[in-house]
């Protein structure tokens, strides 16, 4: 029990998760055309913190060799990073299409187009939400 | 001796590049819907330097939209491309924004064509 | 067990340092309103997409040309109206060096 008591105090805050908002983007809104009809389309993918990882698995096998390893990926994930690192930068791309499945006649206005995460300490979510109205007669 | 010199080499040339070259990232970038009429192209870039990236205000970016707004005399300025950048040189950190877009002017609205109106003045 | 935690960990290593590691930066999706009013029925729309690519070497870099890049070669595939813009910003991360690039797609109202 008391093993496991660190790695549980380091999971606790985890628990809860910390959101981040990175970008935040408005386009124009047009209501003189119609009734305003809103939709939001929320994707996400999740991220990897490498280095909280690597603390991580130090404190349960009681090693620091694990935080080691895991500042040796660091010079492989070089570059600027907005939240934690994703396998697939392509997550997103499926939005473009699906604002016209929301919205078939593509009058659409109001956009906001946000870029957040929720970050749960080793892992957490990386999301893409973009909100706006359909323009209905 | 060779052994010592070329990492030693091999980093201060880094650096010196570095220096010299310096560090440019994209902060930001967003586009606007563009026109088909792309005769008259826009534009605008405001920047701000700061000895080791303390900036006291965000105010350089305020001549931006009347600078496209200059360009565009009584007209449409639409099409934007928006790319907020920053540059670090060593300890000098440089913030720019540039936009360019295009300028339209829309055709005045067609007289109306129904003589009813014209027969209900007399 | 000990065995085992050799390979393991070298394989999570290999996985992490693979080079298939990127970082998300900005989404957005804007104007969908026509830049150019025309009277009558909708026009019709094709899908066009445009993609640009910056390789940085130890974050040593002076442009951010590689955007500008992109935006002309959207503006190069439609002699039209272009509205419905997505714009993606991303970095493939690597060792010790990286790769930005913008993704841009878009209608081409004919």
């Amino acid at each position: 029990m008391q093993r496991f008591l660190p790695l549980f105090l380091g999971f606790a805050p985890s628990l809860v998760g910390c959101a981040t908002l990175h970008r935040a983007q408005l386009d124009e809104i047009d209501g003189q055309y119609g009734r305003l009809v809103p939709f939001e389309i929320h994707v996400s993918e999740m991220g990897v913190n490498t280095k909280a990882v690597g603390q991580i698995a130090s404190i349960a096998m009681k090693s620091a060799r694990s935080s080691q390893i895991a500042s040796l990926v660091a010079p492989f994930q070089y570059g600027p990073k907005t939240g934690n690192v994703v396998y697939d930068d392509q997550f997103a791309d499926v939005v473009a299409t699906t604002i016209l499945e929301r919205c078939p006649t593509a009058r659409v206005t109001g956009l906001m187009s946000l870029r957040e995460s929720t970050n749960y300490y080793a892992v957490s979510s990386e999301y893409v939400t973009v909100r706006g109205y359909c323009i209905v007669d | 001796m060779t052994k010592n010199i070329l990492p030693g080499t091999f980093l201060s040339s880094a650096i010196g590049l570095a220096a010299l070259t310096g560090c440019t990232s994209l902060q930001s970038v967003s586009v606007t819907q563009i026109p088909s009429d792309r005769s008259r192209p826009l534009h605008a870039e405001v920047s701000n330097t700061a000895l080791l990236g303390i900036h006291f205000s965000n105010d350089f970016i305020e001549p931006l939209t009347a600078e496209l707004m200059r360009q565009c005399p009584r007209g449409r300025v639409t099409g934007i491309l928006t790319k907020q950048e920053a540059s670090l040189y060593i300890i000098v950190q440089t913030r720019r924004v540039v936009a360019t877009g295009f300028c339209v002017y829309d055709p005045p609205p067609a007289p109306p064509s129904d003589a009813t109106a014209m027969q209900e003045i007399h | 067990m000990r065995a085992l935690r050799l390979p393991f960990v070298l394989s999570v290593v290999a996985g992490l340092a693979c080079g298939c590691s990127y970082s998300m930066h900005e989404y957005q999706a804007a104007g969908y309103a026509p830049a150019t009013q025309t009277p009558g029925a909708p026009r019709q729309a094709v899908w066009i997409h445009a993609r640009a690519n910056q390789g940085v070497v130890l974050g040593i870099t002076d442009n951010t040309d590689y955007v500008d890049v992109a935006y002309q070669s959207l503006l190069a595939q439609c002699p039209g109206d272009i509205v419905g813009l997505n714009t993606r910003y991303s970095t493939k991360l690597g060792f010790l060096s990286f790769r930005n690039t913008v993704e841009m797609q878009a209608f081409c109202l004919e």
